[in-house]
């Protein structure tokens, strides 16, 4: 494994919503480094899509600050963020891929932050961007769909061509919101499966919402737990005892 | 008045005053249809249709169909950008002025933006086009407009996450999604166009309207059938093609 320097810190991070009372992420500071494969457990409404979308800047905090790669967030113009964006791969709990566009075609849009507007608009990749493209797409074992709509491909099909257009970012970060929360367990662990072995092969940093503690057990090397927006664990699974457990999930 | 309540009697009473009202300022009156033989004798006028005038009208006609073609498409060019400053999710801070201009344009109907046209440019059919342009543009832009806002968000938030450049995420984020209500939008657009071409050839904007027109201040029946006759045609295979096209795109 590479260095122990942090990647990724966030420092007394908060985010309050307009008009909300209380503090969706509560002044939170963790330190994250490459290597690491991370997953966050909590209830509903503790602050996991929250704080996994302040890490690459979707979600501005309220307080606090975050640093990647030794930038910190504060410091950043739009355009420097979206900088840092880029080197971070992002899968959302509903793909969130773009309809009508084939397996290909939307790996490609994971190339856009790192490429000129009239390229991007014109559709113009050159040899080793469409090898990546390709290279992506057989990572995630989608290579005979290549060209098909990514709507009429299974749940978890789609959720492979999401990876792939995190992994066409060649990102050194892996964020995830419930990658698997609308996927049946076989599928869930065959895709937590995937995502874990590209981030051994990458040595990555991983950041990943998970609802089903079995499988953050299985893959995490970290859990940290949030309630009400506030760090309640951040320990090795083995440390994860079922009253911790019972503590994160009462009402 | 398990099914009623006394609100809903006013409603009523309010809506019986509105028709009489109405009847009154329309001279409403179906007993102006008695001398039933005038009009009998008035159609009898159309026949036989004049079919000799039929390359020319039909010439005519495509003048027509090329206006509203021409009108609604350049529209739609138009309105494509525009709509993504008139839309809430990507206007940034054009988007009120924007919406205030696209609805003043759009208050100006159509007829108007022909006259005005007209004797800016001289009477013919490019004055009837860009006024079908003027108005296509605004009111598509507003139509599509408000596909960009209910467009779903997960794209757009994605696109954002691959550090895509805020112009590139939202026309690949929106406009696939959108693409076929745009169409679709589009098509009955041109059916617009087209009746709207017809108005504006009244007026002096040329085409088969124009020729109606003519022909009928002239009573030249025989010949206003043929008019009539290819402006139905248009009509129904514009019609046609528009909801063929549309439901191939759903
Ligand atoms: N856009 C928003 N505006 C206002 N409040 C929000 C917004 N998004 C989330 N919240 C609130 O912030 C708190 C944390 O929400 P968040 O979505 O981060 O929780 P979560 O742990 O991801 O929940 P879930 O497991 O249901 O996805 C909740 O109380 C939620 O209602
Ligand atoms: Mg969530």
């Amino acid at each position: 494994m590479s260095c122990n320097e942090a990647l990724l810190t966030i420092e007394n991070g908060a985010v309050r919503y307009q008009k909300a009372e209380s503090y969706a992420l509560d002044h939170v500071t963790l330190t994250f480094q490459r290597g690491e494969f991370v997953c966050i457990l909590g209830k509903t409404g503790a602050g996991k899509s929250t704080f996994i979308r302040t890490l690459n800047g979707l979600q501005a905090l309220t307080e606090g600050d975050i640093t990647y790669n030794g930038r910190s967030y504060q410091t950043l113009d739009r355009e420097g963020l979206r900088r840092q964006r880029q080197k971070m791969g992002m899968i959302f709990q509903h793909h969130q891929l773009i309809p009508r566009l084939t397996v290909l075609q939307n790996v490609y849009t994971g190339l856009f932050g790192s490429r000129s507007t009239i390229r991007n608009i014109a559709g113009l990749f050159n040899e080793s961007e469409r090898q990546l493209a390709r290279d992506v797409v057989e990572q995630v074992e989608l290579l005979p769909h290549l060209n098909k709509r990514v709507d009429l491909l299974s749940g978890g099909q789609r959720q492979r061509v999401g990876i792939a257009r995190a992994l066409a970012q060649s990102p050194d970060v892996f964020l995830g919101d419930e990658p698997v929360a609308s996927l049946d367990p076989g599928t869930a662990n065959r895709i937590f499966q995937l995502i874990h072995r590209l981030h051994e092969e990458r040595n990555l940093l991983t950041v990943i919402n998970v609802h089903d503690v079995k499988l953050a057990k299985r893959y995490a090397s970290r859990i940290v737990a949030l309630k009400d927006g506030r760090v309640v664990f951040d320990d090795q699974p083995e440390a994860l005892t079922e009253a911790i457990e019972d503590m994160l999930y009462e009402s | 008045m398990a099914w009623f309540k006394w609100k809903h009697l006013i409603l009523f009473l309010l809506v019986v005053a509105l028709m009489v009202w109405s009847i009154n300022v329309t001279e409403f009156d179906i007993r102006k249809f008695s001398q039933f033989n005038n009009m009998i004798d008035f159609l009898s006028n159309w026949f036989p249709f004049n079919t000799s005038v039929l390359p020319t009208m039909l010439k005519a006609s495509l003048v027509t169909l090329g206006m509203a073609f021409l009108g609604s498409f350049v529209g739609l060019l138009v309105a494509l950008p525009v709509s993504l400053l008139a839309a809430k999710n990507t206007a940034g801070p054009f988007y009120g002025s924007v919406r205030i201009g696209l609805s003043f344009v759009r208050s100006i109907p159509e007829i108007v933006l022909g006259l005005m046209f007209l004797t800016i440019v001289g009477p013919g059919p490019f004055a009837a086009t860009i006024a079908i342009i003027v108005h296509n543009a605004s009111v598509l832009s507003k139509l599509i407009a408000e596909l960009i806002e209910a467009a779903d968000k997960g794209p757009q938030e994605a696109m954002k996450a691959v550090g895509a450049r805020p112009l590139i995420g939202a026309l690949f984020s929106v406009f696939p999604q959108i693409w076929p209500n745009v169409l679709s939008h589009y098509f009955y657009r041109f059916e617009v166009a087209i009746r709207t071409s017809l108005m504006l050839g009244l007026v002096g904007g040329g085409g088969i309207g124009q020729q109606l027109f003519v022909h009928f201040k002239t009573f030249q029946y025989s010949t206003v059938a043929v008019d009539v006759m290819l402006i139905m045609i248009i009509v129904i295979v514009v019609d046609f093609l528009g909801s063929r096209v549309r439901q191939y795109v759903m």
